[in-house]
């Protein structure tokens, strides 16, 4: 094998075992379900709210600096935005942990994570 | 392409003790550079889970393993983990050393076979799985088996490193070798 | 070397630099966390949590809780010495943080008409909801009681306090509320960059949560369960105050006693409230207020909240919440 980097076969072997390891650890989780989800807003770097989605009863919408998010039980999604790409609406429903979409000209972030709900403080 | 050949697999053991040290100066420094820099680098990048590096100071250490064998290896491993250990504290550097002894075992096996079918890059990435391997059961070890979620991203981003950091020093391993024989 | 190995190089090294500038303009711009420590410990006869928030926060953990504990020195009825127990038994003391803590409580017992009196103390020793054994006491003696309660007979100046005869009073409503101001007045010199500090749930969040200056969060406790929240207030800065049926209470013939007492009835306030949570820019006026607006119903207390230009956050028996002011509540389902 001649190549600029140098690749041999060898090489490519090893890159292939640990990627194929690699996807199934990635796709097992796939099958496992259960566990808070809640989402995450950003919005130009801040964090703008935690949303979580397990105990969403009734659908509602969100807006976030000119997008629309739709808030569903265990999942969410931009439904509309002003910016001119309209990319963020392709990524679709956002559920498992991990998961990301995001409208770049309105600054707007919407990651998934797994876990409970944090404070600073609980005003008693 | 013929010299390159030839240098590339010869080693740097036959150096006098002057110019080890200086070479071993050399290393050691650049070693802590790259380190520092990813350090800086990847906790930055959004959405990159905590931990996640490239292991740019992995060319430092099979760089030193190729010139001077499993010793040279294991001196740079130290060092970077003494560093860690001084700038990151008590933690940061118990995990480096136990990714990075892992590694440099992994190192000591494979580097000799490096040739006509294994080049850097299958070197690279076995080393930098071993040293997140290290650096994961390091973490289970002190903060509980809830760790091993983590796996598969560090999985993944030690096949990225390594393929990365193997063809770098695919690239450079015969230039730096030549360079330093010349010092 | 060859061309193709020279280019290979040459993009290597651009790539790894663009990684490199990429990777620190987004460091400026995404938060990076600062350290935290924390601390418990005992003071004002609750629970005292200190979390700071900075990269060198190194002993001054220490300094504020003392703060706490100096201010409790003064304005604890448990504490013999103290100048509020001073006060209580000789009918007048001369110390300046205690008098300005007593006409500040003034204050807000004129506004709320009496519902709310610093002087409640005949009362709430009659009540005595600290006791174990708790039972409800006679007509007679919370009308004899109640006859001592009046706030207009307090009088002061700017560094002592004068009691009319047979009055004394408790503080215990603003006290931890106090004491969050006391924690702000320590950390605003200490260097601190972020802390939140909670005395027996009463909540300040000071300074930077993290280098974004993300908005703090607290949760508001669920009136009904323990260790389940009713929601989150996000703030940037301020004092979060909660009073609630559900702190000090028990249950007789089927009716709940709870510990916040209406200074007009001489009996547990009624007002269809399980619980109120006051923002505001003063520890002693959020935990102040949010008593007196316990005491006098959703309604009533709107004007009291304007007067402050404070918040809050109103949950009824039937655990419905509703908000009041501009604030940032995240209501969980």
């Amino acid at each position: 094998m001649k190549n600029t980097i140098g690749l041999k076969k060898s090489d490519a072997l090893i890159i292939l075992l640990f990627a194929a390891l690699c996807v199934l650890l990635f796709l097992l989780p796939l099958f496992a379900t259960g566990g808070n989800v809640t989402a995450v807003i950003w919005c130009g770097g801040e964090k703008f709210r935690e949303i979580d989605l397990s105990s969403v009863e009734e659908s509602y919408e969100i807006e976030v600096n000119g997008c629309v998010l739709s808030v569903e039980k265990g999942k969410i999604a931009f439904v509309s935005s002003t910016c001119r790409d309209k990319l963020c609406k392709k990524s679709g429903h956002l559920s498992k942990n991990g998961d990301t979409a995001a409208c770049v000209p309105n600054k707007v972030v919407v990651r998934i994570e797994n876990g409970k709900e944090t404070f600073d403080a609980v005003a008693s | 392409m013929k010299t390159e050949k030839k240098l590339s697999t010869q080693s740097l053991r036959d150096l006098t003790k002057t110019k080890k040290v200086c070479v071993f100066g050399l290393l050691g420094a650049l070693c802590l550079v790259l380190s520092l820099l990813e350090n800086l680098i990847f906790p930055a990048v959004p959405f990159l889970p905590a931990g996640a590096k490239a292991g740019l100071s992995n060319i430092v250490t099979m760089f030193a393993a190729n010139a001077f064998g499993f010793t040279g290896a294991l001196y740079i491993t130290l060092l970077k983990s003494l560093f860690a250990f001084v700038t990151r504290g008590a933690v940061a550097g118990f995990m480096s050393f136990c990714g990075g002894i892992l590694s440099v075992l992994a190192l000591s096996l494979t580097i000799k076979k490096q040739g006509k079918n294994l080049s850097f890059i299958g070197i690279g990435v076995l080393c930098a799985v071993c040293f997140n391997l290290g650096q994961l059961l390091c973490a289970c070890a002190l903060s509980g088996a809830a760790m091993l979620g983590y796996g598969k991203y560090l999985l993944l981003f030690a096949v990225i490193g390594g393929t990365l950091t193997g063809a770098v020093l695919n690239a450079v391993l015969p230039r730096l070798t030549e360079q330093l024989r010349n010092l | 070397m060859s061309k193709k190995k020279k280019i290979l190089c040459i993009v290597l090294s651009v790539v790894l630099l663009a990684a490199a500038v990429t990777g620190f303009a987004v460091y400026y711009f995404f938060k990076k966390d600062f350290n935290l420590e924390q601390k418990s410990g005992l003071s004002m006869g609750s629970v005292v949590t200190v979390k700071l928030f900075g990269d060198d926060t190194f002993k001054k953990l220490d300094v504020t809780k003392n703060g706490i504990d100096n201010l409790e020195k003064i304005i604890s009825r448990k504490l013999e010495t103290s100048a509020v127990s001073l006060l209580n038994k000789n009918g007048t003391v001369q110390n300046a943080v205690c008098a300005e803590i007593i006409e500040k409580c003034r204050k807000i017992s004129e506004l709320s008409g009496g519902a709310f009196d610093l002087t409640i103390g005949p009362l709430s020793s009659l009540w005595n909801f600290d006791e174990d054994v708790q039972k409800v006491p006679d007509k007679d003696e919370i009308q004899k009681a109640l006859a001592l309660v009046d706030y207009r007979k307090v009088q002061t100046d700017s560094k002592s306090v004068f009691l009319a005869k047979g009055q004394s009073v408790d503080l215990g409503a603003v006290g931890k509320g106090a004491a969050c101001d006391a924690a702000k007045t320590y950390l605003e010199k200490s260097g601190v960059k972020g802390a939140v500090v909670s005395v027996g749930g009463s909540i300040l969040a000071f300074g930077k949560r993290n280098k974004a200056g993300d908005k703090w969060r607290v949760a508001v406790r669920h009136p009904r369960k323990e260790n389940a929240y009713i929601g989150v207030i996000n703030l940037s800065e301020g004092f979060v105050s909660t009073s609630g049926d559900y702190e000090k209470y028990f249950e007789k013939d089927g009716i709940r006693y709870h510990h916040i007492l209406n200074a007009n009835t001489g009996y547990p306030a009624d007002s269809g409230l399980s619980s109120v949570t006051v923002v505001c820019g003063s520890g002693l006026l959020s935990d102040a207020l949010s008593t007196a607006c316990f005491i006098l119903g959703e309604e009533k207390s709107k004007a009291l909240l304007d007067e402050y230009s404070a918040c809050a956050v109103f949950v009824d028996k039937q655990l419905n919440v509703s908000t009041y002011g501009d604030i940032d509540f995240e209501k969980v389902e």
